[in-house]
């Protein structure tokens, strides 16, 4: 019986392995594909912006002096819920600083910062909130990048999302594990019976039963045993003669 | 004896029970893909519609900021191209209409000249007031459906990848319940038949058969006590003899814990170079995959010498040992030189490694039949490994961070010898090595093989050039343009099935065929040539498309060259160097492989730093094509031989 049990808790360990790591595959390519659709929406006003601001640059305006920008950038994260804060930075200067900055939550590096530092509460808070982090270069009228665009937009309404996704999959799997089981036990024990009819009848071939000749011609493991036989009854009629002399 | 008959019960039971499995597991995972798809895109379709509402207030606030300057809404100059742009930018519109209260329409469609809305639109509408135009945005109702379908096939790739690595298990537990208990009976049964002595029995013996096995064993008991302790000394050996799979679970683990790392390599390496620079980025990409080929390739060649002096045994102990050292270092590696020293420590197990596990299949056979059989099963465990070990590898750097994923490939190498330490070696006897196997007379060997003109051909222009493209193209670049791409881990994991799947199918049909010396030359060329030829694509289509294709390409062109390049070169070598052995002349091929794979690499890093990545596979594949130009000389020579074969 012991045996019966694990060879069916191979076989179901092997479906369940199956549904597992196709449902993991699955939900790890959907939820790409979730954050790929959630982050193009930011895309679609950042190009907007990206476009004003290029077309800022070719009348002649430098990013430093143009006041504009910031009540543009401020416009942006007003009319996006989904938008937390957008920033320019300055690639021709070493400072690490926003040259422009619109919004609520500070960068990802100013995050690290202030969670260091651990002194400012309300910024840690808003630190701890997931965002997308999404860069666009600003490039001036000859082809040069000038500035890079950071838009940082909620990243928690898509993590429940997946969250939903994960949970309802995991029910999922749960539930055609236990159909998956619910069908094979009955099937692989009936097979199992079978297996052990034959080797019954091999055991009883070993002890000295006849079987019938269909049987054995159907039968590997029956032909085996019928050799154990053969050898057997051979080795005590070469012993019977010695034994008698 | 009976005749054994192959619709036995036996057969009969154990297909019934794979076919159990297969059915039951292919409609699980189908049903459940189907329902987990369903429900995706139940999520995924509001998330769309909400993009075409911010497409929508977008188009709106141009217009408006448009009219704000003082342009007439009647004369929007430049208002097609914005709406094409808009249009490119978000495949998921099917059109774009901007209309105002007095009817001034613009609109565009994705066809450009549909004017007629189909109905398979979903309509995101923002309407007109006074002062500014209403915004129609008509959204596919088929876009979710599309990306899901790509899902769908993501998904058929996976259940092949599980039913791969299950059937990997099963073959396991069938050796250890079925295969393993039937032979050592078989054994029993025709040695006491040949009046040898009896024998002990192998400690691990399990499954439904042990019992039959017991009772035979207890019915030829020795029956004094003498001959009880004359046979004492037989006892210690058993009855089981080893067999060729019981290596392959070994084998299959430790292979899948190196190709665990085919699809986040590269991006690991990048990650650190772009921290702590060596050379230049592109070159420290580079070179660990070269430093990995070149001392494989050493590996390779002295592996027999290393099991000669350790034993087989210890080997692959040590073997394990330095492989799992070396990828559970990499979790920790921070510098460059750090991962270099590592995977050369990693291509000096592997290599030594899978030597050993070769010759543990060998020393097994008895006969030609058993030697093709172990070799089928060496080649199919490798393949089964390198067919699930980057989709696997993918999904656990993407689940479980690339640091993690080390450790992870780190824990399957030292599993494969828990596996291994079980194993009972070949007998002593089966260890007879090839005579002329030292380390001199090999050089020797190798330099009458190149010094033949054919040969050399074959090395330098087949073997060689396919292993460019596969250390180039597909080991380097493939990962880094994927990922530019905006391919995720996962998906680059099974982007790699595309080289392994036309490899195999290839295999399957060249085995089929069985053509004369002259064709197999030119099915090695045509090989060579379409190995290098795929990434001519990449040329004129900057896409994945274009790079799958030519990744195809090359697992279609190993396919004929793979084959072909051994048995033409060692009928080459029957025929012109008769005392060359083929074991020599395989070493010194697989040598050129591991050449060919440092060198690809190094071509695209030195490629790199003058052109991008795409242009780098692209030279990759001018030089293999280039390469395959020296393979005139060997047709010229087979024509010659034609000729003359036909005259005579």
């Amino acid at each position: 019986m012991l045996q019966k049990l694990k060879i069916i808790s191979v076989g179901l360990g092997l479906i369940i392995f199956l549904l597992g790591m196709l449902s993991v595959l699955q939900f790890f390519r959907f939820q790409n594909l979730l954050f790929e659709v959630v982050s193009s929406r930011v895309e679609v006003p950042a190009e907007a912006l990206k476009r004003d601001i290029e077309r800022s640059l070719a009348t002649g305006l430098t990013l430093q002096t143009n006041a504009q920008l910031s009540v543009m950038l401020e416009e942006v994260v007003q009319k996006n819920s989904i938008v937390f804060s957008i920033q320019i930075k300055d690639l021709l200067s070493n400072s690490n600083e926003p040259l422009w900055f619109a919004g609520k939550l500070p960068g990802p590096s100013k995050c690290l910062d202030d969670a260091s530092s651990a002194k400012d509460q309300g910024a840690a808070k808003l630190c701890d909130t997931p965002v997308f982090t999404q860069r666009w270069p600003i490039v001036d009228p000859i082809g040069k990048s000038v500035a890079q665009l950071v838009f940082i937009s909620d990243k928690s309404e898509v993590l429940k999302l997946a969250a939903d996704a994960r949970k309802e999959l995991a029910r999922l799997l749960g539930i055609f594990c236990a159909a998956s089981i619910a069908i094979l036990f009955p099937l692989l024990f009936y097979l199992l019976i079978s297996l052990d009819k034959i080797i019954s009848a091999a055991r009883s071939v070993i002890l000295g039963k006849q079987l019938d000749q269909s049987v054995l011609a159907h039968s590997e493991l029956c032909q085996l045993a019928q050799n154990v036989q053969d050898v057997k009854k051979s080795t005590l009629t070469l012993q019977q003669p010695s034994a008698s002399t | 004896m009976t005749k054994i008959d192959t619709k036995s019960f036996e057969r009969k039971l154990a297909r019934r029970t794979s076919l159990v499995l297969l059915l039951v597991g292919l409609c699980s995972s189908l049903l459940l893909t189907f329902l987990m798809l369903s429900n995706f895109e139940k999520i995924l379709l509001p998330q769309v519609l909400l993009k075409g509402n911010v497409i929508a207030n977008a188009v709106r606030t141009t217009v408006a900021d448009s009219i704000k300057l003082g342009i007439p809404y009647d004369a929007l100059v430049g208002m097609d191209d914005y709406l094409s742009d808009t249009l490119l930018d978000n495949p998921e519109i099917e059109f774009i209409q901007v209309k105002s209260l007095d009817g001034k329409e613009y609109s565009l469609y994705r066809d450009g000249n549909k004017q007629n809305r189909s109905n398979g639109e979903i309509l995101e509408e923002i309407a007109a007031d006074e002062e500014l135009p209403g915004v129609t945005i008509g959204l596919r109702a088929t876009y979710a459906q599309e990306k899901l379908q790509i899902m769908f096939g993501d998904a058929v790739v996976a259940l092949f990848v599980a039913l791969l690595f299950g059937f990997e298990i099963i073959l396991f537990f069938a050796v250890l319940w079925v295969l393993r208990p039937k032979d050592t009976w078989v054994a029993m049964i025709n040695g006491l038949k040949m009046g040898l002595p009896q024998r002990s029995l192998p400690q691990a013996l399990t499954g439904p058969l042990s019992e039959l096995i017991i009772l035979t064993q207890q019915g030829f008991k020795p029956s004094t006590k003498s001959e009880s302790q004359g046979n004492l000394h037989q006892a210690s050996k058993d009855w089981h003899e080893p067999q060729a799979y019981d290596v392959r679970i070994v084998l299959f683990l430790f292979v899948l814990s190196e190709e665990m790392l085919r699809a986040f390599f590269p991006i690991y390496v990048q990650d650190i170079a772009l921290t702590r620079t060596l050379i230049t980025v592109d070159v420290d990409i580079a070179l660990p995959i070269m430093a990995y080929m070149l001392f494989a390739g050493l590996g390779t060649l002295f592996g027999g010498a290393v099991i000669a002096r350790l034993g087989l045994r210890n080997t692959f102990k040590w073997s394990v040992l330095i492989s799992t050292l070396g990828l559970g270092g990499m979790a920790f590696a921070t510098t460059v030189p750090e991962v270099i020293a590592l995977r050369t420590i990693c291509a000096i197990g592997y290599a030594v490694a899978t030597v050993s596990c070769q010759v543990y299949m060998m020393q097994t056979a008895r006969n030609d039949a058993e030697t093709t059989r172990g070799l089928a099963t060496f080649v199919a465990a490798i393949t089964a490994a390198s067919l699930c070990g980057a989709p696997i590898g993918a999904v656990v750097a993407e689940v479980l961070g690339l640091y993690t994923a080390m450790l992870f490939a780190a824990g399957m190498a030292g599993l494969s010898w828990f596996f291994f330490q079980g194993l009972k070696m070949p007998s002593a006897a089966n260890e007879a090595q090839p005579q002329s196997n030292n380390t001199s007379s090999k050089l020797k060997d190798f330099g009458e093989l190149l010094k033949n003109r054919q040969v050399l051909i074959i090395l330098l222009c087949d073997i060689a050039a396919g292993k460019l493209m596969l250390g180039g193209l597909l080991f380097y670049v493939t990962p880094i343009l994927l990922i530019s791409f905006q391919f995720s881990q996962t998906s680059i994991g099974q982007f790699f099935m595309l080289y392994y799947l036309p490899l195999i199918f290839g295999n399957m049909l060249i085995a089929r065929v069985n053509p004369g010396p002259h064709l197999k030359i030119r099915i090695m060329i045509a090989g060579a040539l379409l190995t290098g030829s795929g990434a001519l694509l990449l040329y004129w289509f900057n896409s994945a498309a274009a790079l799958a294709a030519a990744i195809m390409c090359i697992g279609l062109g190993q396919s004929m060259v793979l084959t072909m390049s051994t048995s033409v070169i060692l009928s080459i070598t029957r025929a012109e160097l008769p005392h060359i052995s083929t074991p020599n002349t395989l070493a010194l091929a697989r040598s050129f492989e591991r050449v060919g794979g440092v060198l690809g690499a190094g071509i695209v890093a030195i490629f790199s730093l003058s052109f991008n990545y795409r242009e780098a596979a692209v030279g990759l594949g001018i030089c293999v094509l280039v390469l395959c130009l020296g393979n005139l000389g060997l047709v010229l020579r087979s024509t010659v031989n034609k000729q003359a074969s036909l005259q005579k």
